[in-house]
């Protein structure tokens, strides 16, 4: 199980009431570890599960042929690990390992959608948070394209 | 304050003794179709009988039937000119023995004395030197009140003229009622012993109501030109909308930049002779209308013409106030004349005004 | 008539070469005359027949009677200047500009945001700042780069990174497998530091992109605008304010900056092509 007070001291968890919290408590919230260089997700599997990353760095990357994973970015403390659990047909994009010894706080997607469904305030709230984290992202990895200190074009 | 009537024939002896004294003197001349300062040997090369017509994008000689000597009101040269030459070594080196070496070549500067700078062109001349950081010269400056401005000048507006009232050594004021004379007053030690040198004698009560009146008629009709302190502040963190219009006009030529007395950028440029062994560093005057001019990292900060048009404006109107505490712009009109799509700068800052959302 | 710019270029000896990436090297350039300098400071470096350019002082303030320089090969000139080595002369104008605050910083939290190249005006900070350790409290370095190769002085980021008296977090945009560390734009960093904003000083340097996020992290973490400080980057040609080139908005970068709060820049650095 997850304390409460790990879950509630999560930047997802950031400034939310004690309503919000309780209904994450009620999907049955685990905290997970993973040594350095386990896989955490493997893209094309089902994606049945949100992790918020407590501790560690969590490499992004795709499998391609003929290559080692490339990775893509870097994720740490405080990041939401997946949205593909969101959306039909649920099966993960991309690969996740753990590059340093990671913890994170793992969720029940399917227990997450029937709480939100349930409860719209609930599932609203669950979707304002993940829309400003990935916006965050957005953002970041458009500056990584731009490929900022890379030669003048 | 010593004031003397002298007839304008005297003004040769004036420029005559200038000259005695070891001075180059720059003069109104007339030249390539129009009236302007440049060196001048004697009076006779002074434009006796010529004024001008001055509009956007337009200068013309007119004959002027009062046979005035400063008819005409500013040409393209301004002191810039003498004060920083449009190009000038700045460096010269040399390879040699383990490595080069080199060093600013020398100067001789010649002693210069100014005949016919206009109160706009006086108060240019100080807000330059503040600029490029140049203090202290020798030069002579002989001021001349306005009575005639152009349709394009508004120094009225920026408070440099047409009157003066200090910083020269003697300033002329040339009537022509009740007879053609040129009042001369000095404001220096220097300028009373040159004026003493004159002969002339002391004016008539007519005469310096004349001068007076003439030159505060000369302000009565001047245009509108602009309010320098609400340009400053509707400048001053310029929008990047509403320059569409101004930039489909634009050339981006550089003319306004070249004419105006106050705009003091320069670039740098490197020659070597042809087998490389030495090396010189030419300084030339520069526009920031040029893509080149704001490049970093071969890529322009400002790449547009609007941009360009918005940089030169705001940063005379309003910038130059954080910078040096004063307009950068005199009134002199000069930008407006030798423009030759006929841009208004004063158009422009009243727009600007308007656009953001003060009141004229 | 003779101005400030006209002050001659010195010509001084090429003691030290470091390539440090494939497009960058540092230069050491003896300065006899032990003029010294601060951080965030630059010279101009004259190329013979070639021209100058604007290159930021990247070595050790307390080590007088050197500089070095750190040059990226962008065009003609920093190439000249890239091909030179011990023994050869360079030409040398300065030290010019207004530094890092490094007094404000005394007593207090200090972050240094670097990205790229942006390193190189940071390191003096680093360097005093390690001469003086007792001096600064809690001490952040973040330092982006475009890939692990790209990294500007990696020995030293291993020592730094060694120390328990300093936190540095290193990332690049983009790695291959052999990279163990963090991939991603070096903005994301800065949520995780740990300072106190209301005794912070931030430094930033890097791409003017960056720079401006970067800030905006740094403001989000309680900041204030007017003690983050960015190093801005012109056309610098005169270095003494005088040749008009280097202009943003109100300000000469040469000699009103390069380094200057956040709080008095913003507000023309959101003004598109100003």
């Amino acid at each position: 199980m997850c304390s409460n007070d790990v879950l509630r001291s999560h930047q997802f968890c950031k400034d939310a009431d004690t309503d919000f919290v309780m209904h994450l408590v009620s999907c049955g919230p685990v905290e997970r570890s993973w040594e350095a260089g386990r896989t955490i997700l493997t893209s094309g599997e089902t994606a049945d599960r949100l992790h918020l990353i407590v501790d560690g760095d969590v490499s992004i990357g795709l499998h391609t042929p003929g290559g080692p994973p490339a990775v893509v970015q870097t994720l740490g403390a405080g990041d939401a690990l997946g949205l593909s659990w969101l959306i039909p047909p649920y099966r993960w994009a991309f690969d996740a390992s753990a590059v340093t010894p990671t913890r994170a706080i793992t969720i029940d997607a399917a227990k997450l959608r029937a709480a939100m469904g349930e409860d719209p305030a609930f599932g609203y709230a669950v979707l304002s948070r993940l829309l400003i984290a990935m916006a965050d992202r957005l953002q970041a990895t458009r500056l990584q394209l731009l490929d900022l200190y890379g030669p003048r074009r | 304050m010593m004031v003397r009537v002298i007839e304008p024939g005297g003004l040769g002896r004036l420029v005559d003794a200038l000259i005695e004294d070891g001075r180059t003197v720059i003069a109104p001349t007339l030249r390539d179709g129009s009236i302007t300062l440049d060196e001048s040997t004697s009076a006779a090369e002074l434009p006796v009988g010529w004024g001008a017509e001055l509009a956007p994008g337009r200068y013309r000689l007119v004959p002027d039937p009062e046979g005035r000597i400063f008819a005409a009101p500013v040409g393209p040269a301004s002191v810039k000119r003498w004060r920083r030459p449009p190009t000038a070594e700045v460096w010269t080196g040399r390879r040699g023995e383990g490595g080069f070496s080199g060093g600013p070549p020398e100067r001789s500067a010649p002693r210069l004395a100014y005949v016919g700078l206009r109160g706009c062109d006086l108060a240019a001349r100080t807000l330059y030197d503040r600029a490029v950081g140049a203090s202290g010269s020798d030069d002579f400056i002989v001021g001349v009140e306005c009575t005639q401005p152009g349709a394009t000048c508004f120094c009225v507006s920026m408070g440099t003229g047409p009157g003066i009232s200090g910083g020269a050594d003697l300033v002329v004021t040339e009537i022509v009622t009740p007879m053609h004379a040129l009042v001369t007053r000095a404001f220096t030690k220097r300028g009373a012993e040159l004026l003493e040198r004159l002969g002339g004698r002391d004016p008539t009560v007519a005469e310096e109501d004349a001068a007076w009146s003439q030159v505060a008629e000369a302000a009565r009709a001047m245009g509108n030109g602009m309010d320098p302190d609400q340009v400053a502040a509707a400048l001053r963190i310029p929008s990047a909308e509403g320059w569409d219009d101004v930039a489909a006009r634009c050339l981006a030529c550089g003319n306004c930049t070249m004419v105006c007395p106050t705009c003091f950028c320069t670039s740098t440029v490197d020659h070597t002779s042809p087998d490389g062994s030495e090396a010189t560093r030419v300084r030339l005057w520069d526009v920031c209308f040029t893509p080149g001019f704001s490049e970093v990292h071969g890529r322009p900060a400002r790449a547009s013409t609007a941009s360009r048009y918005r940089q030169w404006i705001t940063h005379k109107l309003s910038w130059w106030w954080d910078q040096y505490g004063a307009s950068g712009c005199v009134g002199c009109g000069r930008c407006i004349v030798w423009c030759p799509v006929g841009i208004d700068i004063r158009k422009e800052a009243a727009a600007a005004i308007e656009r953001a959302g003060a009141h004229v | 008539m003779v101005l400030a710019a006209d002050i001659g270029i010195r010509t001084r000896e090429v003691i030290g070469f470091q390539r440090e990436t494939a497009d960058t090297v540092t230069l050491t350039i003896e300065d006899p005359e032990a003029r010294g300098f601060s951080p965030g400071q630059f010279c101009m470096l004259y190329a013979f027949g070639i021209g100058e350019s604007a290159i930021s002082i990247s070595g050790d303030p307390s080590r007088p009677g050197v500089t070095e320089h750190t040059i990226r090969e962008v065009g003609s000139v920093t190439k000249a200047l890239s091909s030179l080595r011990p023994g050869d002369r360079v030409g040398v104008r300065g030290p010019y500009g207004v530094g890092w605050p490094m007094d404000a910083a005394i007593g207090g939290d200090l972050v240094v945001v670097a990205g790229g190249i942006g390193l190189a005006p940071l390191r003096p900070v680093i360097r005093q700042v390690l001469g003086a350790r007792h001096r600064f409290r809690r001490v952040s370095v973040v330092i982006g780069s475009r890939s692990p190769s790209e990294l500007l002085f990696r020995n030293e980021i291993h020592e730094w990174r060694g120390r328990f008296d300093l936190d540095v977090r290193v990332t690049v945009d983009a790695a291959d497998a052999s990279w163990m560390g963090p991939i991603g734009v070096v903005t994301v960093l800065i949520p995780r530091i740990d300072v106190d904003p209301a005794k912070t000083i931030g430094m930033v340097c890097g791409p003017e992109v960056m720079m401006r996020f970067a800030a905006a992290e740094l403001e989000r973490l309680g900041i204030g605008t007017d003690r983050i400080h960015v190093s801005l980057e012109r056309n610098m040609q005169c270095a003494v304010g005088v040749c008009g080139h280097c202009q943003m908005g109100p300000y000469f970068v040469c000699k009103d900056g390069p380094v200057f709060p956040y709080s008095r820049v913003a507000p023309f650095m959101g003004v598109r092509e100003v």
